[in-house]
């Protein structure tokens, strides 16, 4: 039986981390971040100063971040409502710039906060086999490569010092770029903020020069294995940030339901209501175990359990906005409010159910996996 | 191997010096041991198999288990068991799903009851009872529910009047499974009518040979008649017939039924990942002679994805069976066990079609009716989700809604 039960150290350090986003979010910040789109980069840097960015950083900090122990940390920034799009950094930008540094990035920096790193996400494929180039190779010179092309959806993009660029390289393999986004060649466009913490940008390259300095790993070895292996804990990272935000919202909905009364009564106290939320409460549990065991094995099989990970990401992206529907009718009239706060979690689910993924794509995958009797069905 | 396989449990122990063999060392023996032992007409047999049938195999079945120490792995050893832990429990009962094998006849007997007596039995008691429970000479049945008493289970009504060294017990139980077949019944009966419901509920064994025990079948949805009504009148049963303290009944059933439904989920989830491979299957075959509606292939994939996630949630019910968050995982397994079940298999129907009543396919149909009681039987899906609501801390019932219904 796999134990994917957190252990006494990754529970200590979760709390711990529970606790300085308490901090972190004070009452105004939270109101900020529940009015609207935004990047705090005073949160930023206060979680940086905490020594939470170097967590995922080997080498750097004490803790070898396990994909089990950044689940937990993500089910808590799920809950916050953070400004700041962390699991991003913490499952998937911090460990792979950590692994293949690029000698243009000055890691402390990122580490503490002054300077942000962000990396262009795929957005067609599947987890095992992720479509990372959507920027082309223009021209080779010698060991500079000059990169163009539009990368429709960047997390962070807009106040992001640098951004990661999965490229193809010419002998074949992945190279990742670090491209300044002060350069004259990369434009900027706000595309999107269905999700206040992750207001998306379009990136346009109009043919920027890379050297092997701004070559992550100086561009010497293919770097697909790392990236994939990564995505997979991102991926499983969002899972656990949607059920963050879902037992949350639960959590509120449940207080409020307690505390607003109707015909004499909590309004709570009617069995209609107390089913919707059990019901939300079952579908939450789910997902967690889920993701909780999906991160368990990629930190434990010889093989990661792609088949499972995509489950628990069909699992998370149905669960949570249903979730969030179930709190916002059990808000009554509140719940149709901007006082509550629950749209920002509306917004989020609805980013989260298909991020980065097309639901279709990753369903037509695991049901010919299924068809063929070769999805996983008892884990050993 | 076959000639140096160990024939029990114990000796496969044994020959590991003693302490439980590696899981992949477990498993190898339990494999080959079943390859053995399991006859290819007793595999797979669904819950739609004729009844008739079914009790015979599976009686059949759980005096093999019993002869080679699987039918409670988990127990000591000194009451039949070889002190198994959890992870490798799981491991015997992997083994045992994948190859179809069908489930005791008395595991509801061994889960609950015996586990009542492994805690608050007598010597005498667990000496008289345990043996022929695990290895089927005796088969067990339960008298819990009653006509005025399913949900709201403690305002069961069966009296057990105390005189001197006997119990006399008049009353009647409901949706009694293998009534007919069974020598005993554990029940419980109300030993004391004023003060709180849950109190002055005792827990017995009755004999259902005694006079004054009359069964009368009942044939349930499916058609099959595997349960039954059971009337006492004037039932005399022995003092030391009680098990654990007089009027204490209550707590020690519902003690017993937590670690029971870790294991009993653990082994349901693993036959629905099997039964839903089994209607791909027959998807595959009905897909070679007409069109598949698109929408029922989502719900196959759906039905895969919810059995992940019920895998995942049962392991960690069984990791955290003293706890009280295990409790409401508990009763979300059960929820989500059933109605995926009952998902999966009116997928399989909608899938034939009309040839759904066909000879052939009778098990798929009978399997679909019967599981129809899954949200029912052992708390039904309402009283889960209420159980869910107290524990996420939702308040108590208003005054409208509490009337009839469990506290």
């Amino acid at each position: 039986v796999s134990d994917f039960q957190p252990s006494a150290d990754q529970t200590m350090l979760r709390d711990g981390f529970r606790d300085l986003l308490d901090g972190v979010m004070t009452e105004p910040r939270r109101r900020v971040a529940l009015d609207g789109p935004g990047f705090s980069h005073d949160a930023w840097r206060e979680i940086a100063a905490g020594g939470w960015l170097e967590v995922a950083a080997p080498g750097v900090g004490d803790d070898q971040a396990t994909a089990l122990t950044l689940a937990l940390l993500a089910e808590e920034i799920g809950g916050h409502a953070l400004p700041v799009p962390l699991t991003l950094a913490l499952a998937l930008v911090i460990p792979v710039l950590a692994r293949a540094p690029a000698e243009a990035i000055d890691l402390a920096a990122v580490l503490t906060g002054r300077q942000i790193a962000t990396i262009a996400l795929p957005d067609a494929g599947i987890p095992a086999d992720p479509a990372w180039t959507a920027m082309s190779v223009r021209a080779v010179d010698g060991s500079r490569l000059q990169i163009a092309g539009r990368l429709p959806m960047v997390l962070l993009g807009e106040v992001a010092d640098w951004i990661l660029v999965p490229v193809r390289r010419p002998e074949g393999g992945l190279a990742v770029a670090a491209l300044d986004t002060s350069r004259a060649e990369v434009r900027r466009v706000p595309a999107g903020d269905l999700d206040f913490a992750k207001p998306t940008t379009e990136v346009i390259v109009d043919g920027a020069w890379i050297g092997p300095e701004h070559l992550l790993g100086a561009g010497a070895e293919d770097l697909t294995g790392l990236l994939t292996d990564w995505l997979r804990r991102y991926l499983v990272c969002v899972d656990a940030e949607s059920v963050g935000g879902a037992a949350e919202a639960i959590h509120r909905t449940v207080t409020y339901v307690c505390e607003r009364r109707q015909f004499g009564v909590p309004v709570g106290s009617f069995q209609a209501v107390k089913h919707i939320m059990a019901d939300a409460y079952g579908e939450m549990e789910s997902a967690r175990g889920l993701a909780r065991h999906v991160a368990w094995r990629l930190d434990h099989d010889p093989e990661p359990p792609d088949d499972d990970l995509i489950c628990s990401r069909l699992l998370a992206g149905t669960m949570y906005p249903s979730v969030i529907e179930r709190c916002i009718q059990c808000h009554g009239g509140a719940g149709f409010t901007w006082e509550q706060g629950l749209h920002r979690w509306y917004r989020q689910a609805l980013f989260h159910r298909s991020h980065p993924f097309s639901r279709r794509a990753l369903r037509d995958h695991l049901w010919q996996r299924v068809r063929a009797g070769m999805a996983d069905t008892v884990s050993a | 191997m076959n000639s140096a396989l160990p024939t029990t449990l114990a000796d496969a122990i044994g020959a590991s010096n003693g302490s439980p063999p590696s899981p992949e060392r477990l498993r190898q023996w339990v494999r080959a041991w079943i390859a053995v032992n399991l006859p290819a007409e007793w595999r797979d047999i669904t819950r739609g198999t004729e009844e008739g049938k079914a009790v015979r195999i599976r009686r059949a079945w759980g005096a093999k288990l019993a002869a080679a120490g699987l039918v409670a792995p988990h127990w000591p050893r000194e009451y039949g068991g070889a002190a198994l832990g959890i992870a490798d429990h799981v491991v015997v009962l992997e083994e045992l799903v994948a190859a179809g094998a069908p489930e005791a006849l008395n595991s509801n007997g061994i889960g609950i009851f015996g586990a009542v007596l492994l805690r608050h039995g007598t010597p005498e008691q667990r000496e008289r009872y345990l043996a022929p429970m695990l290895d089927h000479r005796e088969i067990w049945c339960q008298g819990f529910s009653e006509p005025s008493a399913g949900s709201d289970l403690a305002s069961l009504r069966t009296r057990a009047r105390v005189e001197d060294d006997h119990l006399v017990i008049n009353g009647q139980k409901l949706w009694t499974s293998f009534a007919s077949q069974a020598s005993f019944c554990y029940a419980l009966v109300r030993t004391t009518t004023d003060g709180p419901k849950h109190a002055g509920i005792s827990m017995v064994v009755i004999d259902m040979g005694a006079p004054g025990v009359t069964t009368r079948p009942l044939r349930n949805i499916a058609g099959g008649s595997e349960f039954a009504e059971v009337f006492f009148d004037d039932v005399v049963i022995p003092r030391d017939n009680v098990v654990g303290p007089l009027d204490e009944g209550w707590r020690i059933a519902t003690e017993a039924l937590v670690f029971e439904r870790g294991l009993s989920f653990s082994e349901r989830s693993l036959r629905l990942t099997r039964e839903l491979r089994t209607i791909l299957a027959l998807r595959d075959e009905i897909a070679e002679r007409s069109d598949i509606d698109p929408v029922l292939d989502e719900r196959l994939l759906d039905a895969h994805i919810a059995s992940r996630a019920l895998h995942s949630l049962v392991l960690r019910v069984l990791h955290l069976i003293d706890g009280a968050e295990g409790g409401t995982l508990a009763s979300l397994a059960k929820l989500q066990w059933s109605e995926t079940h009952q998902h999966m298999l009116s997928t399989a129907i909608a899938l034939l079609g009309e040839r759904a009543g066909e000879p052939a396919h009778q098990e798929w149909l009978r399997s679909l009716l019967f599981s129809r009681g899954e949200t029912i039987y052992g708390g039904t899906s309402e009283i889960q989700r209420n159980l869910i609501a107290k524990a996420i801390g939702m308040p108590g019932s208003a005054p409208s809604a509490t009337r009839g219904q469990t506290p």
